[in-house]
C-alpha cells in the first residue's frame, strides 16, 4: 500500500450517500451504487446461549446476564418476522441523530457490500445542506478513530447534484422521504440561508395513503405474513390463509412492512394532476388497478390524484411555493441564474407527474421576465442516486484527490479541520 | 468546492491575449486532466460573427469553456466585456458536465474573472442573448 494515497486511478475511493429511506453505498468510478440499504436498523435481544469460561467474576456487580443486541440490517433480514426485533431510524431531520445504529450500518456495509478494510479506502460523504458542524465533526472523528480510513471528504448533496447536471448555479430542488427542499447553489457553494425546508416528502405521501386505504377498509397484511392466497373477482374480499407465527411480531416492525405495502400502491398507482385537482378533470383520466399481497384488486380513480396534491396544494410548504420562497430569499441578481437551472432530485421526484406539476407551478410563480428551465432527469438512477453518482465522479477525479482530509491532518489538527476542508 | 484539475500555461496565455485585445476568444476543454485550449479565434471579423462561428465549433455532447471578448452596446455607449462560459449541454455524460462545472470556479479564479455564464442548450447561444446575461452579472 505504500505511496497509494494520491496515485491515480486505482485509488478504491468509496462513496457513502446517507438519507432517510436508505443508505447508498459504493465505489468511486461506478455508474450506481453497489448496494441500497434501507434505512432501519432491527435491534434484537441477543438470547443466543453463551459459552462462559470457568472463571467466577468476583465483582458481584458483574453480571454475565447482560443483555447483549443483535442488529439485523438490509431487506433480507428486515422483512422476515422475528420474535422482540423492534425497528429503529438512525436518521433524524436530514442528519445522523442515532450514532450507535449508524456504525452498525457502516460496519455492515464494509463487512459485506464492499468486503474490504476500512482503512484501505478513502471514503467520500454526502451531507445535507443544513447539517450542523457538531454532527459533521462527530463523523469525521468516528471515521478517522474507529474506521482509520486514509482520507476522508464532506460534500453537500445539493452540490453533487448541480454538478451532475452540468451547472455550477443552480437551484436545487429534493425531493426524499421525509422532506422536500428547495436549496440555491452558486458556483458550488450552498447558500445555507437561503435554504427552505418542507416536512411534505415521500413518508407523508404514504401516511395518507394509508390512511385513505383504511379508510376504504382495505386489508393491508404484507406479503411476509401470508402464507397462500387466492385469486378473487374486483372488489372480491381477499381470500387468503395467514402464516402460523409461534410469535406475535413488533409494533414497530408491522408498521414498517405495512409502510412497504402502501410505498408499493404509492409508487405504481399516485399521480400528480397537471393543474390545481378538480374533481371532474380527474374522473376524465383512465384507472389504475392494483393489486394489494392479500389478493385484493380495485381500480382507483380521483384518489389518487387527490392524494399526491397535498404534496402542492399546500400554501406554505407545497413544492411551488417552497421553491419560490428559496429563490427569492437570494440577492436578485441571481435569480435569472437560478430560475434557468432548477435542478429536480430526489426519490420521491419520481411519482409520475411531480415534474410537469412543479414546472407548472413555479412558472405561475417567477417573476414575468425570467426565463425558467428545470432539469429532471428521466432515469431512476440519476433520481434516487443522483447525489451518489456526483460523489463517484468527483471522488474518481484524479487531481481531487490532493483536497481530501487525510490522516495526518487529522492528527495534527484534529477534527475541527474538516470545516476548513470542506466548506 | 473544487475538482482540483490544472490550468495549462497555454490556457493562461489564451487568456492574455483575449484581454489585451490580440485574440477575439479560445475554446478551452479538459484533457488528460488538464484544461488546455482547443481553438482559437482572432478579431478579424466582428465580434458577433466570430461568435456566430465559435458556436458552430460547439458539440452537442461534450462540455467545453467558452473564454470571449464580447462588444456590445448598452444605452448607446459601446463596451467590451471578456467572460467565460461553461458550455454543459444536457446531452453531455455525466462524468463530463461534473468534472467540467465542478473546474469553473477555479478556471475563474485563476483568471481573475467575476463570473461563469452557464450555457446549456444550443438554444441559448444566440449573441444577444449571452450578451445580456454577460452585461447584467457584470461588476
Amino acid at each position: 500500500m505504500s505511496g497509494m494515497l494520491y496515485g491515480g486511478d486505482e485509488i478504491g475511493a468509496l462513496v457513502f450517500d446517507p438519507g432517510h429511506h436508505s443508505l447508498r453505498v459504493g465505489y468511486a468510478q461506478e455508474d450506481t451504487p453497489k448496494a441500497e440499504i434501507p434505512a432501519v436498523v432491527g435491534v434484537a435481544p441477543d438470547d443466543t446461549p453463551k459459552i462462559e469460561p470457568e472463571v467466577k467474576a468476583e465483582d458481584g456487580n458483574v453480571s454475565s446476564t447482560a443483555p447483549a443486541w443483535k442488529y439485523y440490517i438490509d431487506t433480507t433480514f428486515l422483512h422476515t418476522p422475528r420474535p422482540s426485533m423492534e425497528l429503529h431510524s438512525y436518521m433524524k431531520d436530514g442528519m445522523i441523530e442515532n450514532w450507535d445504529l449508524f456504525e452498525k450500518m457502516v460496519d455492515y456495509s464494509y463487512d459485506k457490500i464492499i468486503q474490504s478494510e476500512s482503512q484501505y479506502h478513502p471514503i467520500l460523504f454526502s451531507e445535507c445542506p443544513w447539517n450542523l458542524r457538531q454532527k459533521r465533526e462527530k463523523l469525521t472523528e468516528i471515521m478517522f478513530e474507529k474506521y482509520k480510513v486514509p482520507a476522508f471528504f464532506l460534500v453537500k448533496n445539493a452540490a453533487l447534484a448541480a454538478f451532475a447536471n452540468g451547472r455550477a448555479t443552480a437551484l436545487v430542488i429534493d425531493s426524499g422521504a421525509t422532506h422536500t427542499s428547495a436549496v440555491p447553489v452558486l458556483d458550488g457553494y450552498v447558500i445555507t440561508n437561503a435554504v427552505v425546508k418542507s416536512p411534505l416528502g415521500g413518508d407523508y405521501l404514504i401516511l395518507k395513503a394509508r390512511e385513505m386505504l383504511e379508510h376504504i377498509g382495505i386489508d393491508l397484511t404484507p406479503a411476509a405474513l401470508i402464507a397462500s392466497k387466492e385469486v378473487v373477482r374486483d372488489k372480491d374480499k381477499p381470500k387468503y390463509t395467514k402464516k402460523k407465527l409461534p410469535f406475535q411480531p413488533t409494533n414497530s416492525w408491522m408498521a414498517y412492512m405495512i409502510k412497504r405495502t402502501v410505498q408499493d400502491f404509492q409508487q405504481s398507482v399516485i399521480q400528480v394532476s397537471e393543474s390545481p385537482f378538480d374533481e371532474r378533470i380527474a374522473a376524465g383520466f383512465p384507472t389504475v388497478q392494483h393489486e394489494f399481497p392479500t389478493g385484493y384488486r380495485q381500480d382507483f380513480g380521483p384518489e389518487r390524484f387527490k392524494l399526491a396534491e397535498v404534496l402542492f396544494d399546500h400554501a406554505m410548504l407545497g413544492a411551488g411555493h417552497i421553491a419560490a420562497t428559496s429563490a427569492g430569499m437570494c440577492d436578485v441578481d441571481i435569480r435569472p441564474a437560478l430560475y434557468s437551472s432548477v435542478v429536480l432530485t430526489g426519490g420521491n421526484s419520481l411519482v409520475q407527474g411531480f415534474s410537469d406539476r412543479l414546472s407548472r407551478d413555479l412558472s405561475s410563480r417567477t417573476p414575468g421576465s425570467l426565463r425558467l428551465k428545470m432539469i429532471a432527469a428521466n432515469g431512476t438512477v440519476e433520481r434516487r442516486f443522483g447525489a451518489w453518482v456526483g460523489g463517484s465522479i468527483l471522488a474518481s477525479i484524479g487531481t481531487f484527490q490532493q483536497m481530501w482530509m487525510s490522516m495526518q491532518e487529522y492528527q495534527e489538527a484534529g477534527k475541527a479541520q474538516i470545516d476548513r476542508k470542506c466548506p | 468546492m473544487a475538482s482540483g484539475i490544472p490550468i495549462s500555461d497555454e490556457s493562461y496565455n489564451a487568456y492574455e491575449r483575449v484581454k489585451n485585445r490580440n485574440l477575439r476568444g479560445a475554446i478551452l476543454k479538459i484533457e488528460n486532466n488538464e484544461i488546455v485550449v482547443e481553438e482559437l479565434f482572432d478579431n478579424s471579423s466582428s465580434s458577433e460573427s466570430t461568435w456566430e462561428n465559435l458556436c458552430s465549433r460547439l458539440k452537442s455532447k461534450e462540455c467545453r469553456y467558452i473564454l470571449y471578448d464580447f462588444e456590445f452596446t448598452v444605452a448607446s455607449s459601446k463596451r467590451s466585456k471578456v467572460s467565460l462560459a461553461l458550455w454543459a449541454p444536457d446531452t453531455a455524460s455525466v462524468k463530463d458536465k461534473m468534472l467540467s462545472a465542478s473546474s469553473a470556479e477555479a478556471l475563474k479564479n485563476k483568471f481573475g474573472l467575476s463570473v461563469v455564464t452557464q450555457v446549456n442548450c444550443p438554444s441559448a447561444l444566440g449573441y444577444s442573448e449571452i450578451v445580456q446575461e454577460v452585461g447584467k452579472r457584470s461588476s
